[in-house]
């Protein structure tokens, strides 16, 4: 990627915003941009969503579909992730512009969900215990860019997973230690993942100047020299801790950020879960009436 | 108004993929009904304005029945009484899933006008379409999608005074109906309202859940499909198809002895097999056995096994044959069977019409008797009827099963033939009128234009002096021939082959038709054709001074009858002669006649030694079996007198010329469709095929070297006695027994050694000349077709190996069958000529057994078993002598090939259910043996009740 270009008046004048906590765009230092998420738009998936922070726009599909078991973790199953920033998103993605962002976004995602802080319950993955296991794709696309990205993503992928049904199996014992098992091919049998709210959401504060700031955009993310993001679940517990840039970050400061992180994810999750679960009530009430369910999908926009 | 479906599948891979559809609503799906004013009927209504009412349903009504009735009950709905029904496509759909048969079944109904079936779209329906809540089982939706629609229905018509009647034997449905005010029905309460037809009652299919428990023996429960498909893969099972005494396909043939074993599975089953261990395999089969099982059945059609078990006797020390038991299965071949209720399990007293269970045997004594439940027992008695059966729980020692109808009294020559279509499955309906559409539109009056020449590059033989030859009385000519002096001194010979394929063609529902017959089917009265007639008799038909399209396979043979060179084309011919065998035969004799085609018979006559002689000197088997032809009488029918069917000069002549073309062509098919080339072949027997015989014949002196079939002919030509000239038939006739049957197959299945035609002696072998009674000719000529016209255009159908291949196991399926049911229809025939007659006959005896032998007539070709008991299973004076393989009482010997005098008569068993052959011991006369009619020493009176009645019957017409 191209080194951004940015002259030294713009980035004074966002340094000079953030300091006196009013920025570009007349948001304080800690608040979101206006928040857009809805689930359920991909039918051919098991679990889709697409989230709209600001200008970013990013869609998430989630797959699943059998695979033999990791050696090592024998009774469990497993995620795979895998980001991709759409060429649309930005000129600079063009042809392999992107591959290092594809990395490091896909890198950071696989951090947070795939392992014990995740939280979900990889054991009820399992089909046949050191046979075969249910396996969750992770596929997002970027298709546009506007800072933030991987908060905006792995946001997404949350609510994506939350809208998941993996199909019930049942096993059949055919003796002398062997099994088989069938598929129901009902898709409203399938069940959701477990404990999927236990999974953590990402919030990335970006120090510009001496002050921090989150959800930046993109001229923003330009001025920022280093930045922390922390992985916080819906009890406020601390998942996990990345830190970006080449920049330095003071241990006071550091424990300070990760405290405003963690305070901050914990009251987004709560607001973000009641919302995903009031909108699922509605569409289940609708359907229960047989009334068609209608998705707002691609007309959602920033109003 | 769009939805989406969506459901979860597994792939073959054993991956899952979900599959999303997208689904329309809308709201212009008319109710069809004719009452109706509002809906825009797009097709004329079709559910009548007044539908009927009946004692218990006392409001017009329409049926809308559930999946269930139509799963259990079809039989019912295919009645004719029951009419205006509202077929859901929900229903419609489900049944489709569960059951493909009786989906086509549904789907006959509903095209059927008069019937008044209609299928209504609930699913598109803006008002009738469900989404499945969550929860919810798919067999819930399904059932609240057919109360909604019924409700839909119920409020569409209250205007009219037309209610909707939901058909469920389901309880449940039935209560959440009342629950919302929605009419619902059994589908047996239903019935016994129809006071107009009680015979609908006995339909019912046999409630699932009968708890007989009284019943001793008790099966064990099948494995479930993953089991046995896991078991069958790792080979603790095997996998076949359940040929009771019979030759099994499986690779081996692993005997299931005994009811028990057999595990609830009928005829015809795909099962899956345990095989037991080694001590339990079959060392010997003892006597008991052949008791059980019928020995009348089990001799003829199936020699080889008898014969296998004979072997078995003769060697105590074997291993034994592997023995299983089956667990499970795979597929049920479940289908209607024809046959008798049996008059002893009928405990009512005469006239009750109070529903008893009786017990049903099917004409097929290998399939178990089934239980059924009527009120109509007495009526049936003496009736062929046709029963299905429901299911075999595991506490019942029989299948559960229900009447379907009624084919008429036994005995009668139609009801019999009917039955013996039905049971060797032969498709004998009309053509439907969707067949009959693909006829060309001008029917009789269709000709040959200039425009077949011109268009379709036909060469025009109209010239050449066509003729045909065929028997007497023949109307669908499919061959003709010509044959034509050259400059060189060569002959030009043409086979022509009716063009079946002109009016055909793939994808027509005529076309479907001919593959599903596969044959024309030859009964002693009637023919069932498999084309229909006006194609077949007329159209197709190589017809003298009419012009016709053709098939041409055109020789140029020298003096040698070597072929210098073969050309194909289709044409156009005009036949100038039909003859029968005999004209032709006195053309040829006739030195007066001197004109071009008589000359032209002479020349083909005289090639067609040669050829013949070829043939022979290649290997050919000439081989002979009994067949006989009946003079019917002319109004009733009925066979006043059996001859043996002649075979003249020229009936060799046009046999070798088809040969010839035949060959000609399979060469030229294979060598453009290596892969896909439908061809036949005659696999060589097994040498321990003709082992008994070989025995048999050592007694004689004669010795059968089976090393080639070159080898077998030449014995087969010296088997002669001095003294007794039908015994070199008599051997031929045995030989033929143990021949493999020839079989149809694709040239990309087997190795090109397999293709030998072992009884022809030919490498390669097709068949290409009967077109419009077979249809692997059909096949054939779309072949050589491509084969020879470079711009043909062909579908994937001639090229398909899998799909060539499941067409060949099809034809020969129907082939066997076909051939069958002919073998039938003359036994039928047989028996009528000796019914009420008793007659004495020279009889030769081909099979020694334990307790009998079995004697051939060659007067009429028959043949049976001599008991050498006054019944089967009594103690005998004779004693079977194993060493020389004969009977032996006091000084009377009975052994292979010996000249007997037999009684034969034919007899109804107890029941005069089963007319049978039977044949007395007349000459020599040996006390308590002899237990002839004819001298009134008998007590059981050949005939018994069925056939008195039979015959009082006949009086009063």
């Amino acid at each position: 990627m191209p080194a951004p270009l940015i002259s030294p008046a713009e980035k004074s004048y966002i340094i000079q915003g953030v300091e006196s906590d009013c920025r570009a765009d007349g948001r304080g230092r800690l608040e979101y941009r206006h928040l857009v998420l809805e689930n359920g738009l991909l039918s051919q998936t098991s679990g889709s969503a697409r989230g709209r922070l600001g200008d970013s726009d990013v869609l998430v599909g989630i797959k699943v579909e059998i695979g033999d078991i990791e050696q090592g973790q024998p009774d469990q199953g497993r995620v795979v992730c895998n980001v991709e920033c759409s060429p649309s998103a930005s000129q600079q993605f063009e042809g392999h512009g992107a591959d290092e962002l594809n990395n490091t976004l896909t890198l950071a995602l696989e951090r947070l969900l795939c392992g014990p802080q995740s939280g979900l319950d990889l054991d009820k993955l399992c089909i046949i215990p050191g046979r075969q296991c249910w396996v969750i794709y992770v596929d997002a696309i970027v298709m546009d860019c506007a800072g933030n990205l991987l908060d905006c993503i792995i946001m997404t992928t949350r609510a994506a997973l939350f809208d998941t049904r993996i199909p019930k199996t049942e096993i059949q014992d055919l003796g002398e230690g062997e099994y088989e098992f069938e598929v129901m091919d009902d898709v409203e049998d399938a069940e959701p993942i477990g404990n999927w709210d236990r999974l953590p959401i990402a919030v990335t504060l970006y120090k510009i100047g001496d002050r921090y700031v989150i959800d930046p955009t993109t001229i923003e993310e330009f001025s920022s020299e280093v930045t922390l993001t922390v992985g916080v679940n819906k009890d406020g517990a601390i998942c996990g801790v990345q830190k970006g840039l080449n920049g330095s970050i003071d241990p006071s400061l550091l424990t300070e950020m990760i405290q405003t992180a963690a305070t901050l994810g914990k009251n987004l999750i709560e607001q973000l879960d009641a919302k995903l679960i009031k909108d699922d009530k509605a569409v289940q009430e609708k359907r229960m009436r047989g009334e068609p369910v209608q998705k707002l999908g691609f007309f959602a926009a920033v109003f | 108004m769009l939805r989406s479906k969506s459901f979860v599948k597994r792939t073959r891979k054993g991956n899952v993929v979900k599959v999303v559809k997208e689904h329309y609503l809308r709201d212009d799906i008319p109710c069809s009904s004719q009452a109706c004013t509002i809906c825009e009927q797009h097709s004329p209504p079709v559910l009548s304005r007044t539908p009927r009412s009946t004692t218990n349903i006392k409001y017009p009504h329409y049926i809308i029945p559930d999946t269930n009735v139509f799963m259990n009950q079809l039989d019912i709905m295919e009645h004719p009484a029951i009419k205006d029904v509202i077929v859901l496509q929900t229903v419609r759909e489900e049944v489709k899933h569960l059951s493909l048969p009786i989906y086509n079944r549904i789907n006959a109904i509903l095209a059927d006008t008069n019937r008044r079936f209609y299928m209504f779209a609930n699913e598109h329906h803006r008002d009738t379409y469900l989404e499945k809540l969550k929860d919810e089982t798919p067999n819930d939706r399904n059932d609240r999608a057919i109360r909604v629609a019924t409700q839909w229905y119920a409020n569409h018509l209250k205007a009219y005074g037309i209610e909707a009647l939901m058909l469920s034997d389901d309880r449940a449905n039935r209560e959440k109906a009342s629950a919302t005010a929605i009419k619902s029905s059994t589908v047996r309460n239903y019935v016994e309202g129809m006071k107009d037809v009680p015979e609908l009652l006995d339909m019912l299919a046999a409630p699932k859940d009968n708890s007989v428990d009284k019943d001793k023996i008790v099966y064990e429960e099948h494995m479930t499909a993953a089991q046995v498909a896991n078991g069958i893969k790792k080979g603790n099972l095997v996998q076949g198809t359940l040929n009771i005494s019979q030759h099994n396909v499986l690779e081996r043939t692993i005997y299931i002895l005994g009811r028990k074993n057999m595990n609830r599975c009928i005829q015809g089953d795909i099962v899956a097999v345990e095989i037991l261990p080694k001590e339990q395999w079959k060392k010997n089969t003892s006597l008991a056995v052949e008791d059980e099982e019928d020995e009348e059945k089990m001799f003829g059609e199936e020699a080889l096994d008898i014969k296998m078990k004979d072997a078995d006797d003769n060697n105590p020390e074997e291993v034994g044959e592997p023995t299983g038991k089956i667990v499970g299965v795979i597929r049920k071949k479940w289908r209607q069977y024809c046959g008798f209720i049996v008059k002893k399990s009928v405990h009512s007293k005469a006239g009750s019409t109070a529903p008893e269970n009786v017990i049903f045997r099917a004409i097929d004594r290998r399939i178990p008797g089934i239980k059924i439940k009527t009120t109509q027992a007495h009526s049936l008695l003496g009736s062929r009827i046709v029963v299905a059966v429901d299911s075999w729980p595991v506490n019942s020692v029989l299948p559960m099963g229900h009447f379907v109808k009624t084919l008429g009294s036994s005995g009668d020559r139609e009801t019999e033939t009917e039955v013996l279509l039905l049971e060797h499955d032969v498709p004998y309906q009309e053509f439907s009128k969707r067949v009959l559409d693909d006829l060309p539109i001008e029917g009789d009056q269709w000709v040959v234009t200039d425009q077949h020449l011109k268009n379709e590059n036909r060469r025009d033989l109209r010239h050449l002096n066509v003729c045909s030859i065929d028997p007497p009385g023949c109307t669908d000519i499919d061959d003709a021939l010509h044959v034509k002096p050259l400059e060189n001194g060569n002959y030009e010979i043409g086979v022509h082959i009716a063009d079946v394929t002109y009016f055909v063609k793939p994808g027509q529902a005529m076309n479907e038709e001919a593959a599903n017959r596969g044959t024309s089917v030859y009964l002693v009265d009637k023919r069932i054709d498999m084309l229909p007639s006006l194609l077949g008799t007329n159209l197709c038909s190589l017809r003298s001074n009419v012009e016709r399209l053709a098939f041409s396979c055109i020789w140029e043979i020298n003096e040698n009858a070597e072929i210098v060179n073969v050309d194909f084309a289709k044409s156009v011919i005009l036949s100038k002669h039909s003859f029968t065998y005999e004209e032709a035969q006195n053309r040829i004799d006739d030195d007066r006649m001197q004109d071009d085609v008589t000359k032209g018979i002479r020349v083909l006559n005289s090639i067609a030694k040669k050829l013949r002689q070829k043939r022979i000197d290649r290997g050919a088997l000439t081989l002979s079996s009994p067949e006989v032809r009946f003079n019917l009488e002319n109004d009733s029918q009925d066979p006043v007198d059996v001859e043996m069917k002649e075979l003249k000069e020229t009936n060799a002549l046009v046999e070798e010329f088809m040969l010839l073309a035949n060959i000609s062509v399979a060469e030229k098919i294979y060598s453009k469709f290596p892969m896909s080339a439908l061809l036949r072949k005659h696999t060589a027997p097994p040498s321990n095929n003709f082992d008994t015989l070989r025995k048999a014949l050592s007694e004689v002196d004669i010795s059968l070297n089976v090393e080639s079939s070159k080898a077998l002919a030449d014995s087969l030509d010296e088997a002669v006695l001095p003294n007794d000239p039908y015994f070199n038939k008599l051997v031929r006739i045995m030989t033929t027994r143990c021949m493999m049957q020839a079989q149809y197959f694709c040239s990309g299945t087997e190795s090109e050694p397999e293709f030998r035609h072992y009884g022809l002696a030919t490498p390669i072998y097709t068949h290409f000349t009967s077109p419009i009674r077979r249809y692997s000719d059909v096949i054939v000529h779309r072949l050589l077709q491509a084969s020879i016209d470079p711009e043909a255009i062909y579908g994937q159908e001639l090229i398909d190996k899998t799909k060539m291949k499941e067409l060949c196991d099809v034809l020969n399926h129907r082939h066997r069958m076909a051939q069958q049911a002919g073998r039938s229809s003359v036994e039928l025939y047989t028996n009528m000529f000796f019914k009420n007659k008793v007659q004495i006959e020279e009889g030769r005896v081909i099979r020694i057994l334990k307790n009998g032998f079995v004697v051939l007539a060659p007067k009429y070709g028959i043949e049976s078993i001599v008991y050498t008991s006054k019944k089967p299973g009594d103690p005998s004076p004779f004693e079977y002598i194993e060493e020389h393989n004969s009977l032996v009482t006091g000084d009377v010997v009975i052994k292979m090939f010996d000249t007997v005098k037999v009684e034969i008569s034919v007899e109804g068993d107890e029941q005069g259910m089963r007319q049978k052959m039977r044949m007395r011991l007349a000459e020599p006369f040996v006390e308590g043996v002899s237990d002839l009619i004819s001298l009134g020493n008998n007590k059981r009176k050949p005939e018994d009740d069925a056939d008195s009645n039979q015959k009082s019957k006949k009086l009063k017409e």
